[in-house]
């Protein structure tokens, strides 16, 4: 049996669709590829998480060497299960997602995931301008 | 060990409120009002990561608010809750004191208002004898004339010019004054005040439509009208206004 790769279209339809507004069904403990941003607790900084297939493919066949499962990167670290985090993820653009994980450095306030923000007790200045 | 330092002036007299929680909240503010001077200095937001950051500059401001509100209200409440104290303890007397002057005051324009009417009935006594005066003096230098008396003459105008002054005495205002028994007291009187009944308020609204008191009424009545759920211009128009919508930031 040809264990053929799922194309990275197919992977990524769903969230192709969910940036697009078309609204795209969304299944508890069903996660789906692609880019998103999650609040690890209320109030606190969006943090980036990304879902992948994770696979092993033979370089000489290009077919899989195994099945092929569904990961998770939180904050650029292992997520574990995807699904745990399914639900609280809100798909968001890749260059927003990009754009997230960069921002998070340039801001100290978005470094501890799972410490709330309180935007008075510093200022946001712009960042840029000198 | 006792502490040696002198007590300065005022060192009796605290603020009211901490002075810790307030050089707090100022130096924040501070920080807050340097961040804001360089978003004020960007001539226009042209990044989206801009906007977004001055979203948050615009929470934070909105957030400190907040605070700062709180801190007033907090060092506030104990000042409130004497504050309350006092006026319960004293309102009272004042309530009574004000009830009891009022309840006196129509006796005394009682009695102000008889007197008055006394001393007018007295004035015109006084007018109808002084004009009787004048006619008898009038009617005596006539007669003098004709006689060419000089001493019925003098005497003609000495009538005259006393029938002139009962006649200026006559003619004084009635005093309605009530004086203090002991003097130390305030001298009252019949005082006459104007107040307006509203008998057609269509005639009275054109006199005043032009004022801007009245403008700015109209103006809020209408806004809360247009602002109102369910407010449909087609189905029930306001007359007079043209409804305008502006973007804000919220």
């Amino acid at each position: 049996m040809i264990r053929r790769p799922t194309s990275l279209a197919s992977s990524l339809a769903w969230h192709r669709a969910a940036v697009t507004g078309e609204e795209p069904p969304r299944h508890d403990g069903l996660p789906e590829c692609g880019w998103f941003k999650r609040r690890m607790i209320k109030g606190g900084p969006w943090v980036p998480v990304r879902i992948y297939l994770a696979r092993q493919i033979d370089s000489a066949t290009g077919e899989l060497t195994e099945d092929e499962r569904l990961r998770c990167e939180v904050e650029g670290l292992d997520g574990g299960d995807p699904a745990e985090h399914w639900t609280y993820l809100t798909p968001i653009t890749r260059e927003e997602f990009n754009h997230l994980v960069d921002y998070r450095l340039r801001d100290s306030r978005m470094l501890d995931a799972r410490q709330r923000i309180d935007l008075s007790q510093s200022p946001t200045l712009p960042q840029g301008i000198f | 060990m006792l502490d040696q330092t002198i007590a300065g002036p005022g060192h009796n007299n605290p603020p009211a409120y901490d002075p810790e929680i307030l050089k707090g909240l100022s130096e924040t503010t501070a920080t807050f009002m340097e961040a804001s001077q360089v978003w004020l200095d960007i001539e226009a937001i042209a990044t989206e990561e801009h906007a977004s950051q001055l979203t948050d500059q615009i929470d934070g401001l909105r957030g400190l608010w907040k605070k700062v509100d709180e801190a007033r209200k907090t060092a506030k409440k104990p000042h409130d809750a004497a504050g309350k104290e006092v006026q319960d303890a004293f309102n009272p007397l004042l309530k009574k004191l004000k009830t009891a002057g009022d309840k006196l005051k129509p006796k005394l324009a009682a009695y102000a208002e008889q007197k008055a009417r006394e001393e007018e009935a007295k004035r015109a006594e006084e007018r109808r004898i002084a004009e009787e005066q004048t006619r008898a003096a009038e009617a005596a230098k006539k007669e003098a004339e004709a006689s060419g008396n000089i001493a019925a003459q003098l005497d003609a105008e000495e009538q005259a010019k006393a029938a002139e002054e009962a006649a200026k005495r006559a003619e004084q205002p009635v005093k309605t004054q009530v004086k203090s028994a002991t003097g130390a007291g305030r001298t009252m009187a019949m005082r006459k005040i104007k107040e307006v009944e509203i008998e057609n308020p269509r005639v009275l609204f054109f006199h005043y439509q032009n004022h801007p008191d009245v403008i700015d009424t109209l103006r809020r009545l209408a806004t809360a009208d247009v602002r109102a759920k369910g407010y449909d211009p087609m189905a029930k128009p306001i007359p007079g206004i043209k409804v305008t919508e502006r973007n804000v930031m919220a």
